[in-house]
């Protein structure tokens, strides 16, 4: 073994010199080198490409080749995305009725099968018939989002930490922000499925977001039409796009301050709103039937109950305690009635919705309140519309929802100083315009109001749990598949502007999580 | 309150357990695969399970069970003449048939589908019930022009008369679609695309280049009104059908639809009835603007502007 030698020579330095300057010739030619590379691929690869991705199925409807973007339903039934979709994920009248007859429809023949299977339809259902190709696709989101004032660092000020008042960078760059894997398509003539993983950037893991399993028959008539799913997420069933829906338009959510940067000092999960559309509920099982009239008349009736029970609290074997997300205690009953319009190339949704839950809160702090029995009831209600029309040229959509939250806290939480009131209020309210030239060019507004009853206990400081936000949005979409997204989302009211957030002044008002994203959505 | 929520919890309970129960529970005749086809119609007799379930499961999600469509731009392919559409599923299998939703639809629907699957689908809809005429104030109008160009066209313009090949009553011929009851939306869609030919057809692209908008408009709506019964079935099975279209129009009085479904002929359609039925309407129609000139209610006479065209009535 050579001696470490603790001292270095003149010598030895000057070849340490070298060496530093030849390295840094080096990573010069390796930057210039991978600059040009990139040119060179965007130049060399880009067109070829694009040429692949526009031949690698049809089709726009305009008669020119395009890519199909609903990927693994389109490989499934052949049809292009606007088949099903006004612009992705917004479905159109045919989409809801494919979604609800369980993602079954094809004319492609099953791929096991017996040649006795043709005669009778007993034969079939006992020799499963397994789908032709595998139904998979991937989801890309790319997003590059700047705010209006850097959010202050969440250690300034600590030991160790950077100085009192330092900020975070003012911009972020997710390179995904998110991929999804699916696993969506017919299983069976009556079972469909739709299986989506996904890895997110913020959380930076990979893991299993809307999964489903439906299994549906209809009359001979087709005027009923009965099925029964389970999903892991309420809301998910829905085909609707409005907030009561887990496809609630808009979708393409980059991370805001609230819910990427430092946390503000009152409400540190982000935005209040209610309960059900909630991170909880992401991890949830549930299941329900659903009944289906003459396409129009939808009854829905599901039950939820808590997937993963949370961290458990030292020394306190109980469901959930001090988990991040808390948990429902028992099951969670949700109904879901709506009735839908269709004339011409217009369609109208009116519908209502209504889930109680018994909800264990996350983080509750003492001990001996980490129980499931004691938990907070939340009675959600509420009602939403969808008008569409869908031209050859133009798409015009209205949404719109209303969600009343009545919240009855544990006496225990309330005598604990958890809660000021017994019972707290929340209403939300979000109305969404929409507007598609040739699905091709769009443009879209939302608005979503919050108010509710004051909890100072609850809420910090002023109480009020309200917000109000904007989301003006332009989208660009060169092929079916990919929509090119410029969207600024507005604050105008966060927390019922208690000041300062952050103790910053510069955060202090609501317009500080002002947000501009640049935004790229792919699905193939 | 709290009692208000408990009864709530109770009542979503047992409406869950009933819907399990009832769900795994129901007996299953009225929804079985065997049942495809209703007592109305001519039975069907699948040439396959495949051919049953891919009108089951493919084909009657869009176009209906019966034949009839519930979107007035997806075709009623009801009593269509059967070589037609033997014809048309092959150009969507092969491509040939280009039209704007013949692309985003018809060609992966068609595409895996074999000769004898296209027989039996077609064999399928061809034996059904004629969709019933539907009848709107627009509609009614549109006849007096409408049914100029089908039974004369425009013979200056080389337009020549729509039912010199669609058969009299537009029930079509071997090969040539039945255009009576069809939705308006669709025929006006399809004679633009044989217009700037994304629908490839010789004959009716040199028709559709010399005809207007509005005349395109006209034409599709009478022939949607129009009624004419499957010839493939006995008369006495279509007079006793009730079956109607999936959406009545809302526009005309049920007198109206009894009429002009009991009358097999577009030339027995009541006229006197329609002049009144128009002058009452005229207010709630921006298309359609009539005048009384003269007479009494039987017998009157009616100067009307239709789509910026007038007429005497």
């Amino acid at each position: 073994m050579t001696p470490i030698s603790l001292t270095t020579s003149p010598m030895e330095k000057k070849e340490t010199m070298t060496e530093n300057s030849k390295r840094k010739i080096f990573l010069k030619v390796a930057r210039v080198g991978l600059v040009a590379y990139f040119v060179l691929f965007a130049l060399w690869q880009l067109p070829p490409l694009i040429h692949g991705l526009r031949h690698l199925c049809p089709l726009r409807s305009d008669g020119i080749q395009e890519t199909l973007a609903v990927p693994s339903f389109a490989r499934q039934t052949g049809f292009a995305c606007e088949v099903c979709h006004t612009v992705f994920p917004e479905l159109t009248p045919f989409g809801r009725r494919f979604k609800l007859n369980g993602y079954t429809l094809t004319t492609k023949p099953a791929d096991v099968s017996d040649t006795s299977v043709t005669s009778s339809t007993e034969a079939a259902k006992r020799n499963l018939t397994l789908s032709y190709v595998s139904p998979l696709s991937y989801d890309v989101q790319i997003a590059y989002s700047k705010y209006n004032v850097a959010p202050p660092d969440k250690n300034a000020g600590t030991k160790g930490g950077p100085p009192a008042g330092a900020q975070t960078a003012g911009d972020a760059f997710l390179f995904p922000e998110q991929i999804s894997l699916y696993y969506a398509g017919r299983v069976t003539d009556d079972i469909g499925t739709w299986i989506q993983m996904t890895y997110s950037q913020p959380a930076g893991s990979l893991g299993i977001d809307n999964t489903e399993l439906r299994y549906t028959h209809h009359s001979a008539d087709r005027k009923w039409l009965w099925g029964t799913f389970a999903n892991n997420t309420p809301g998910m069933e829905d085909v609707y796009n409005t907030a009561l829906s887990a496809f609630g338009v808009p979708m393409f959510n980059v991370p805001s301050l609230y819910n990427f940067g430092a946390g503000s000092s009152a409400a540190s999960g982000g935005l209040r709103g209610p309960l059900y559309q909630s991170g909880t509920f992401t991890n949830s099982a549930g299941g329900g039937e659903y009944l289906w009239y003459n396409d129009s008349l939808y009854v829905e009736f599901a039950g939820y109950h808590s997937g993963v029970p949370g961290t458990i609290a030292t020394g306190n074997t109980a469901l959930n305690a001090t988990g991040a997300l808390g948990a429902i205690s028992g099951v969670a009953p949700k109904a879901r009635v709506s009735y839908e319009e269709d004339w011409g190339r217009n369609a109208l949704e009116v519908g209502a919705m209504a889930m109680d839950t018994e909800f264990v809160p996350p983080a509750i702090g003492v001990a001996s309140m980490n129980s499931p029995t004691t938990a907070n009831q939340y009675m959600d209600t509420g009602f939403d519309w969808q008008y569409q029309y869908i031209g050859d040229e133009n798409i015009v959509s209205f949404i719109g929802s209303g969600v009343n939250e009545r919240q009855s806290n544990n006496p225990l939480f309330v005598e604990s100083g958890l809660y000021s009131n017994a019972i707290d209020n929340l209403y939300q309210t979000s109305l969404t315009a929409e507007y598609y030239y040739k699905r091709k060019y769009g443009a879209l507004v939302n608005f979503v109001n919050t108010t509710g009853t004051k909890d100072a206990l609850m809420n910090g400081a002023n109480g009020a749990p309200n917000n109000q936000y904007w989301v003006f949005e332009l989208d660009y979409m060169p092929w079916l598949n990919t929509k090119f997204i410029l969207q600024y989302d507005a604050y105008t009211i966060v927390d019922g502007n208690q000041s300062p957030f952050y103790g910053t002044p510069a955060a202090s008002k609501a317009s500080a999580n002002n947000t501009l994203v640049l935004g790229l959505w792919m699905d193939f | 309150m709290e009692n208000i929520m408990k009864k709530f919890k109770i009542l979503t309970s047992f409406a869950l357990l009933a819907f399990i129960v009832f769900g795994t529970s129901f007996n299953y005749s009225a929804f079985a695969d065997d049942n495809f086809s209703s007592p109305d119609e001519k039975p069907f007799n699948p040439a396959s399970y495949d051919a049953h379930l891919l009108i089951d499961r493919a084909c009657s999600v869009c176009h209906g069970v019966n034949g009839i469509s519930k979107w007035p731009f997806i075709p009623n392919l009801a009593a269509q003449d059967k070589t037609y559409l033997e014809s048309q599923l092959k150009a969507f299998r092969m491509r040939a048939r280009a039209d704007r939703y013949a692309q985003a639809e018809m060609w992966g629907m068609a595409q895996p589908l074999t000769d004898s699957e296209i027989t039996a689908i077609a064999d399928y809809f061809s034996s059904l019930k004629a969709p019933t005429g539907r009848t709107s104030e627009l509609s009614l109008a549109a006849t007096y022009f409408g049914e100029s160009i089908f039974k004369t066209g425009f013979p200056k313009r080389s337009v020549p008369a729509c039912n010199t090949c669609h058969k009299l009553n537009g029930e079509g011929d071997v090969d040539i679609p039945r255009l009576a009851g069809q939705h308006a939306d669709y025929i006006e869609r399809e004679l633009k695309e044989f217009r700037n030919g994304f629908r490839s057809n010789d004959i009716m692209h040199f028709i559709a280049q010399n005809m207007s908008n509005n005349e395109i408009k006209a034409i599709s709506l009478y022939l949607s009104s129009l009624h004419t019964p499957n010839p493939n079935m006995p008369p006495q099975t279509q007079a006793a059908s009730t079956n109607a279209p999936a959406i009545a129009m809302a526009a005309a009085p049920a007198a109206q639809v009894a009429a002009a479904s009991s009358t097999p002929t577009p030339e027995a359609t009541p006229t006197p009835s329609h002049k009144k039925f128009m002058f009452f309407t005229t207010s709630n129609n921006q298309n359609l603007k009539c005048q009384k000139v003269s007479g009494s209610d039987k017998k009157m006479k009616l100067k009307c502007s239709f789509l910026k065209k007038s007429v005497n009535l």
